[in-house]
């Protein structure tokens, strides 16, 4: 091969890479040009769903493009977070991630074959969901959380309370909250929220903590009691039920996230562009009406604050799961 | 009375025509998500879902709950012909009611079960208006030993199942257990049986089983056997004769009463109706020996089960708003993005949705008994296309079901797998359908065990100490010495024989 033949392979291959990265540089700028596809590791209809569906219509019109729901639920969400961290970073696949999914599960699995922070872009968080200690008051008549902490300490270990799974964010914050309390009861984890709602109201568990948007209809009904919620603020939507803070626990917190996350390596300027156009839906006052409307807060941060936030509740869960003895294999 | 004046107000309102158009539209889409293998209510719900924000909730919701019920009338009709449940609800089907169409009477076989399911559902909308309240209390007492004992009961029923021999069923079901407890134990977290495949940590996907089994079994079987029609007799009638409806009336009965009961406990819904129906159906013949060879009542009483199940299984969503499984897990998604709290107070704070949906379930139904009727002799014609272009179509359909319900590609391999499993298994003289019962029961029977055993801090007693533990419990034994008493005399004759 002739030394001019190599010059002109190189130039063309030179010309290859300039066109591609230029192509790449173009791709950012008129991002998004096809369907989105967005994982979830959770099936159609659950609570991450409703929020996902709440939002998909005013997302695609701030993007330009059609949003696919993509259900890849299973290992309470790491199927889907494998798929997506193993994606290509293109701007075309993203996931619904959570609190579980990107905090909890870090320390609760003993082994992933991915980094929830270190294969992940993160975008933007969308809501806060705030758990809430719901009481069966035929079983702990209790009236605030401070009564409720004195009458299961009369009585140590004799009252169950349920969870939507082993590892869940409603088990584990209520573990943390016992030992916050220092009230000592069995931990009896359900298949879901409805089934562990079914065993509160027929009394096999007292209580338990429950993403308030599951409870909102045994609330209004009296059949269930909300007696403290785990945010640091009050739920707008409920204003008379105090905070556990406030109530009995100054400093307690435990509150989950849903928010938006891609494969590592994304392009900044898709990400600056998802993260705007998220902004912009959080900001449409009928989409935060609709969110209040089942008790979620609407939380937005810059992509890199979220990327700190991830870094710090991974630490925080790290503990609670530690604490808590909690394990999934 | 408050009740009927509640209903015309119901159909006042589900007659208007915006709703009866959503109402056929649900209806329509249900028949043929139905007939398709596989292609089922959960994904298509899930895919309509965007549409429906857009729309009335209460036509929104119509429109849902039909195609719900419309898919138990369309899975019936691909598991009498093609021997394929349409629809996982009518996998017990296939068994009785394939083995009509054989003999020539798929027409009849396709008319029980539309006017089965049609009477199942005209019963299970009054049960909906009118015993909402006890049911509910049945739901909301049931606790997890109780659950265990009913399990139980379903598993013992299992054995009943069987058409051959005992050992080989008890076999079956033991096969079946194991495989249903694949996944992640609820209890502890660990993974049992998984090896490493992380697509199995939520256990084997029932539907990708279930269709290995039956439909891609058969479709193996047919070509291994005939390499072109399978053997199917002319069709003699398109209607049940007289012996065929009396025989059919009874089992339709007590079809809808257990569906109208099963449906309502959490977990339960259609599935579970009617694989219970045809195990009592068949414990109460007279002729136990027909059933797997074109039963009527094989047909009348499951199809009548899953219906009035499918049904019955919006009590606790419309109730309590707790949904008792993945469908009505949906609706209630769709009520909540449309502003709606499922709850207790439904009935009273929005009245119209309630018995809008309770009427417009009855006028469902006789849209679909409208459209499925006329529609059996085409089904029937079905039957004439070469078998050698069918299976395509049918192989076809089954992948794309057992992708559609987890997105999964792994699940398409399960298929398979579970195809060669279900072509080899009769050639050992072994039958699919008690395995399938023990893996629907396993997960639940050994989550409600181990529950109850925390709950009860260890002791035994607890299974003894509530009284509907303890009395399906009692059933179940009795049950068992009924069936092991004869062949243990048998034995026993056998040996002084000698």
């Amino acid at each position: 091969m002739s030394v001019s033949r190599l010059a002109s392979l190189s130039r063309i291959g030179l010309a290859v890479v300039v066109s591609a990265l230029f192509c790449g540089a173009a791709a950012a700028q008129s991002w998004p040009t096809k369907p989105i596809t967005i994982v979830q590791g959770f099936p159609a209809g659950s609570g991450l769903d409703i929020i996902a569906r709440i939002i998909q219509a005013p997302l695609e019109k701030e993007l330009g493009t059609t949003i696919v729901f993509d259900y890849k639920a299973g290992a309470g969400g790491n199927l889907a977070s494998e798929i997506v961290a193993k994606a290509a970073p293109d701007g075309y696949t993203f996931i619904f991630g959570t609190a579980g999914t990107h905090g909890i599960n870090a320390s609760l699995y003993k082994k992933l074959s991915f980094d929830v922070e270190s294969d992940f872009t993160p975008i933007a968080p969308i809501v806060d969901v705030p758990n809430v200690i719901t009481v069966n008051p035929k079983v702990v008549d209790a009236k605030d959380v401070k009564e409720f902490i004195e009458i299961i300490k009369k009585q140590p270990g004799k009252q169950n309370y349920g969870s939507s799974g082993n590892g869940a964010s409603t088990h584990l914050g209520f573990a943390q909250f016992n030992v916050a309390a220092g009230i000592d009861m069995v931990h009896i984890p359900y298949k879901g929220s409805p089934a562990a709602i079914q065993a509160m109201l027929n009394g096999e568990t007292c209580c338990q903590f429950a993403q308030l948007q599951t409870v909102l209809g045994q609330h209004k009904a009296g059949t269930l009691r909300l007696l403290g919620m785990s945010t640091s603020k009050r739920v707008p939507l409920l204003p008379d039920i105090p905070t556990i803070a406030e109530a009995a626990i100054p400093g307690f917190e435990s509150v989950t996230w849903y928010g938006m996350l891609g494969p590592k390596g994304l392009d900044p300027a898709i990400v600056s562009k998802f993260n705007a156009a998220i902004k912009a839906v959080l900001e449409d006052k009928e989409v935060v009406a609709k969110l209040a409307g089942i008790g979620n807060a609407v939380r937005y941060e810059t992509a890199d604050q979220f990327r700190a936030t991830i870094k710090k509740d991974r630490a925080q869960w790290a503990e609670v799961v530690k604490k808590s003895g909690a394990t999934v294999d | 009375m408050e009740l009927f004046g509640q209903l015309a107000y119901g159909f006042e309102l589900a007659i208007t025509p915006q709703n009866l158009l959503f109402c056929f539209l649900g209806a329509l889409i249900g028949t043929l998500v139905g007939v398709l293998p596989g292609l089922g209510p959960v994904a298509t719900i899930a895919m309509l879902l965007p549409i429906t924000f857009t729309l009335p909730p209460v036509a929104a919701l119509i429109m849902l709950a039909g195609l719900y019920y419309g898919a138990q009338y369309g899975g019936s009709t691909t598991a009498i012909l093609v021997n394929i449940p349409g629809e996982s609800s009518s996998v017990v089907t296939c068994l009785d009611g394939h083995a009509m169409a054989r003999k020539g009477r798929a027409g009849a076989a396709l008319a029980i079960a539309a006017l089965g399911s049609f009477f199942a559902g005209t019963v299970a909308t009054f049960i909906i208006a009118i015993f909402s309240a006890p049911m509910v209390w049945i739901a909301s007492t049931f606790q997890s030993p109780d659950y265990f004992g009913l399990m139980i009961f379903g598993l013992i029923a299992a054995v009943v199942l069987a058409q051959g021999s005992v050992v080989r069923s008890i076999v079956m079901v033991l096969v079946g257990l194991v495989l249903g407890l694949v996944g992640t134990d609820i209890t502890t977290g660990q993974s049992r049986f998984t090896f490493g495949i992380p697509q199995l940590s939520e256990g084997i996907s029932f539907v990708a089983l279930a269709m290995g089994l039956f439909g891609v079994g058969e479709v193996i079987s047919n070509l291994a056997r005939t390499f072109g029609k399978p053997e199917v007799q002319p069709v003699t009638s398109l209607w049940p004769n007289r012996e065929e409806a009396r025989r059919a009336t009874p089992a339709v009965l007590r079809g809808t009463a257990i569906g109208s009961l099963l449906g309502v406990l959490p977990g339960g819904g259609a599935l579970i109706a009617s694989f219970g129906a045809y195990v009592i159906e068949k414990k109460w013949s007279k002729r136990p020996q027909e059933f797997g060879n074109g039963a009527v009542e094989g047909v009348a009483a499951p199809e009548a089960a899953n219906n009035a199940g499918a049904q019955t299984s919006f009590i606790p969503l419309l109730t309590l708003g707790l949904p008792s499984n993945a469908v009505m897990a949906l609706m209630l998604a769709a009520m909540t993005i449309h502003g709606i709290v499922p709850g207790p107070k439904l009935m009273v704070e929005r009245p119209d949705l309630f018995w809008a949906m309770i009427a417009s379930m009855w006028i469902g139904n006789l849209m679909l008994v409208i459209i499925n009727l006329p529609l059996i002799r085409l089904w029937v014609m079905l039957l004439n296309v070469p078998y050698r272009y069918l299976y395509l179509a049918i192989l076809i359909f089954c992948c794309i079901g057992a992708y559609s319900v987890n997105n999964s590609t792994f699940d398409v391999m399960v298929m398979a797998l579970f195809g060669v499993v279900g072509y080899l298994l009769p050639k050992i003289g072994c039958e699919p359908a008690p395995l399938i019962l023990g893996v629907i029961l396993a997960p639940h029977i050994e989550e409600n065990f181990r529950r109850s055993l925390v709950v009860s801090r260890g002791s035994w007693w607890i299974f003894l100490e509530r009284p509907v533990c303890a009395g399906f419990l009692l059933v179940s034994l009795l049950f068992m010495l009924a069936v092991l008493l004869p062949s243990i005399r048998k034995g026993r004759e056998e040996a002084f024989r000698e």
